[in-house]
């Protein structure tokens, strides 16, 4: 079995075991006084990192009812939180992570917010690390090394921190109830068992399908609101597992762009999609998608009978999935599919097999930390 | 046979605080013990809610029991207790103030109860599903 898939399979014990902590740690890292401060929020990072804070932006604003925005990390350090200064003492909150701990964007944008008076919280796990040490308060996310493969434990961690931190602000807020809380908290937790269902329903299927579409070399993730990210995701984990060319797009925007897309008519377009606010766009977009030759794949539950009737192949989601928590469970699909896409074409996690990649593959993360001040000198 | 002496009564706090009169149903539970002459013990088992004994005649006594508790011990952002929320904290100190016990005497089958007295579970950090939890001694 290859790692990635090992790591997909330890997903739903990870969230079990996971959630009673994180909750303690998210709960004790800040005063009430802070939290009923917050009036906006921006949760940053690279890669995944960024992605998790695009899917829970959504409780933030839903829940919390608190401006919630969610951008990578060189957009909020050089285009966003260095033009801005909130008028309110510990505003915005900054919400960072950086799994490793030393994502020298990441850090930079604390050291910004900071000196914007911002209130700063770092995600990570790497306690010790410059992040942590930049950051005024951290979320402890640890997790025992484990053989290098594509992110998905780590974005799992991110996302569970994020829900949970919302879940107190919401109740710390008396925007919803202390019972409220525990069951949100208790919805939270069954992600767990609706992973374990999902990776039971889809499970063959993927692999079934990795082996079917072997031979492409691109493929299209949509999707929106909270499973946009996980569109964002599922493409990376493609690229990341197998060095191919994959592309998130949101929903409406692939009728503003993919659609006129001819080089490959028959691109595997993977469709991930709950019946929430998306899916009458969803079902609006499946007929054009399949009359210019586009292979469906859905990544949905059983209840879009809609979806999965008219989809050429479907990676089943488990039919409880609340649509708040979703990103964490529909993320199964297109990581599943990627673990399986590697080992059908004999691919090597992040081309780490390839001398250009191997040789200069640290030189990408040498790069400059600039402050406020560094930043408006380009101007 | 022994009579049955150990009861439960449940409350479900609609409110984040309010006072739920639960006279009758201790009464009940006296009853049920088949006890003439004894003691009645109510504790409460929760960190966040207390037992008390006032007029339930009117219910503005109810209200101002709730604002003067308030008014001495008040909600505040800058408890040292922040697991969970403002209200529950400053629920945590009202509990210690009034209280989480009562004692009766049993008399004739009955409750030794004044008047306009009321048996009041006092919830601080509601909504919530609660209990007492009562002990009926013969002596």
């Amino acid at each position: 079995m290859s790692e990635m898939l090992k790591q997909i399979l330890s997903l739903p014990d990870l969230i079990s075991a996971q959630v009673p902590m994180l909750d303690r740690r998210v709960r004790e890292a800040f005063t009430h006084k802070e939290l009923l401060s917050i009036k906006e929020i921006v949760l940053t990072g690279c890669g995944d990192s960024y992605f998790a804070g695009l899917a829970a932006r959504h409780f933030f604003q839903r829940v919390c009812n608190i401006p919630t925005r969610a951008l990578p990390s060189l957009e909020a350090s050089r285009y966003d939180l260095v033009d801005y200064k909130s008028q309110f003492p510990n505003n915005p909150l900054v919400m960072a992570t950086s799994v490793t701990g030393k994502v020298v964007r990441t850090i930079e944008t604390i050291k910004i917010a900071k000196e914007q008076n911002g209130l700063t919280i770092g995600i990570t796990g790497n306690p010790e690390g410059p992040f942590a040490k930049a950051c005024e308060k951290i979320i402890d996310c640890y997790l025992p090394p484990s053989p290098h493969c594509p992110g998905v434990r780590s974005y799992r961690m991110s996302l569970l921190v994020m829900y949970l931190l919302g879940i107190h602000l919401a109740e710390v807020k008396a925007i919803i109830s202390q019972r409220e809380a525990g069951v949100l908290r208790e919805r939270l937790k069954e992600t767990a068992d609706q992973l374990t269902d999902t990776i039971k329903l889809s499970q063959e299927k993927a692999e079934s399908l990795a082996n079917t579409l072997k031979e492409v070399k691109y493929f299209v993730f949509i999707g929106d609101g909270p499973n946009y990210p996980t569109a964002l995701f599922s493409a990376a984990k493609i690229t990341e597992a197998c060095g191919l060319i994959a592309v998130p797009q949101n929903t409406e925007e692939w009728a503003h762009l993919q659609y006129f897309e001819s080089a490959f008519p028959d691109t595997p377009t993977f469709v991930i999609s709950t019946k929430h606010r998306g899916y009458p766009r969803i079902l609006e977009l499946l007929e054009p998608m399949r009359r210019v030759g586009r292979r469906i794949i859905a990544v949905t539950s059983a209840d879009c009978k809609e979806l999965t009737s008219l989809a050429d192949y479907v990676l089943p989601v488990n039919s409880a999935v609340d649509d708040l928590f979703s990103p964490i469970v529909y993320a199964a699909g297109g990581e599943l599919f990627a673990a399986y896409l590697a080992e059908a074409v004999n691919a090597t996690y992040f081309r780490e097999n390839l001398e250009n990649y191997k040789n200069f593959n640290n030189t990408i993360y040498t790069c400059e930390l600039m402050l406020k001040s560094d930043i408006k000198k380009r101007d | 046979m022994d009579k049955p002496n150990l009861f439960t009564v449940n409350v479900e706090s609609k409110k984040g605080q309010e006072l739920i009169l639960i006279t009758d149903e201790v009464k009940e539970l006296v009853k049920q013990s088949k006890i003439k002459n004894g003691m009645c013990f109510l504790f409460n088992p929760h960190s966040t809610a207390s037992l008390t004994i006032n007029s339930y005649l009117d219910r503005n006594t109810q209200a101002d029991l709730d604002s003067e508790i308030d008014r001495i011990i008040p909600t505040r952002v800058n408890f040292h207790h922040i697991f969970d929320t403002p209200t529950d904290a400053s629920g945590h100190i009202k509990t210690s103030v009034i209280g989480s016990d009562l004692l009766f005497i049993i008399k004739d089958g009955e409750l030794l109860l004044g008047k306009s007295q009321g048996i009041f579970f006092w919830e601080f950090d509601g909504p919530r599903d609660r209990n007492v939890i009562v002990k009926i001694i013969d002596c």
